[in-house]
C-alpha cells in the first residue's frame, strides 16, 4: 500500500514541491514548527530548494540515488544540534517533482552513516507515495 | 480516498500555514533577507564548481576563515556586502541587479520597467 503525503510548499518557478509523510507529520512538522530556531532554518532550506536553480547545497544533500528516485537529507544543525530530516525525492501525479520529508532524527550522533541511519535509508528506499488532497 | 486522511491532510496544511503566517514580522523579513542572500550564494557555488575552487580555497583567496564561509552558506550568518565584493573580485565576476514584481505597487511612473533577468553574472 502506498503511503500518503501532503504538499506544504510549492515552487513558483520550478516543478518542485516539498511535502511530508502523513504518518510522520507530527514528528516533523509540529516538532520543527514550534521551535523558532528550527523553523527559521527549515524556512531557509525550503526557500533555497524551491527558489534556486540548484537545490543541493550544504543543508540539502543526496545520500542515495537510484534511476528515478533519491534519498536525501535536510541538515538543520542550528547551534550545534545535528538535526536531520531524511527525505525521498519522487515524482507525484506523473509530473511534480516532490521532496517528501519522511523521518526526523533530532540528534544524529556521528558524521558517518551508522547502522541506525542505514536502517532508516533502507526503509525509505522502498516507500512509495501518493498525494492526499 | 479515506476522508480521515483528507481531513488530517487539511489540518496539517492549515497548521503549517498558520505557523508560517503568525511568525513575527522580523522573522519574515529575516527569511526574505536570507532568501536574497541564497540567490548570490547559488551563483557563487556555481562559479566555484565551474572554476574548480573549493570553499577552503575561496576563503583563503578572500582572506577569511573557511568556517565563516561555511556558516554563511549554511544560512547561520548573513553575507555582508564587503565579503560579496571580495568574492566578486577573486572569482572575476560581476553581479547585476534583477527585478521581479511580486505585487502591484502604486507608482507615479506609469510604465516602470520591471522585467529584468535575474542572471547574476
Amino acid at each position: 500500500m502506498k503511503r500518503k503525503c501532503i504538499i506544504l510548499e510549492r515552487s513558483l518557478e520550478y516543478n518542485r514541491a516539498i511535502g511530508v509523510d502523513l504518518a510522520a507529520e507530527e514528528d516533523i512538522v509540529k516538532t520543527l514548527m514550534e521551535n523558532a530556531k528550527y523553523r527559521r532554518k527549515l524556512d531557509y532550506v525550503f526557500r533555497k530548494i524551491l527558489e534556486q536553480p540548484n537545490m543541493y547545497f550544504d543543508n540539502y544533500k543526496r545520500i542515495l540515488l537510484s534511476h528515478k528516485e533519491a534519498i536525501t537529507e535536510i541538515r538543520l544543525f542550528p547551534n550545534g544540534d545535528n538535526c536531520r530530516i531524511y527525505c525521498k525525492e519522487t515524482t507525484l501525479n506523473g509530473t511534480l517533482h516532490c521532496i517528501i520529508m519522511a523521518v526526523l532524527v533530532e540528534k544524529k550522533k556521528s558524521q558517518k552513516i551508522n547502522k541506525a541511519i542505514q536502517q532508516i535509508i533502507n526503509r525509505i528506499k522502498y516507500y512509495e507515495y501518493e498525494l492526499c488532497e | 480516498m479515506n476522508m480521515n486522511y483528507v481531513n488530517k491532510a487539511r489540518q496539517i496544511q492549515e497548521y503549517y500555514k498558520k505557523m508560517m503566517d503568525s511568525r513575527p514580522e522580523l522573522e519574515k523579513l529575516e527569511s526574505d533577507s536570507y532568501a536574497l542572500m541564497a540567490s548570490f550564494l547559488s551563483v557563487i557555488e556555481m562559479i566555484q564548481e565551474e572554476k574548480g575552487i573549493t570553499r577552503k580555497e575561496l576563503a583563503s583567496l578572500i582572506k577569511t576563515s573557511p568556517s565563516y564561509l561555511t556558516q554563511v552558506f549554511r544560512g547561520d550568518k548573513p553575507l555582508n556586502f564587503i565579503t560579496l565584493a571580495k568574492i566578486q573580485r577573486v572569482l572575476g565576476i560581476r553581479f547585476s541587479v534583477g527585478l521581479k514584481q511580486t505585487k502591484k505597487v502604486s507608482t507615479t511612473r506609469k510604465k516602470a520597467k520591471l522585467e529584468y533577468s535575474t542572471d547574476s553574472y
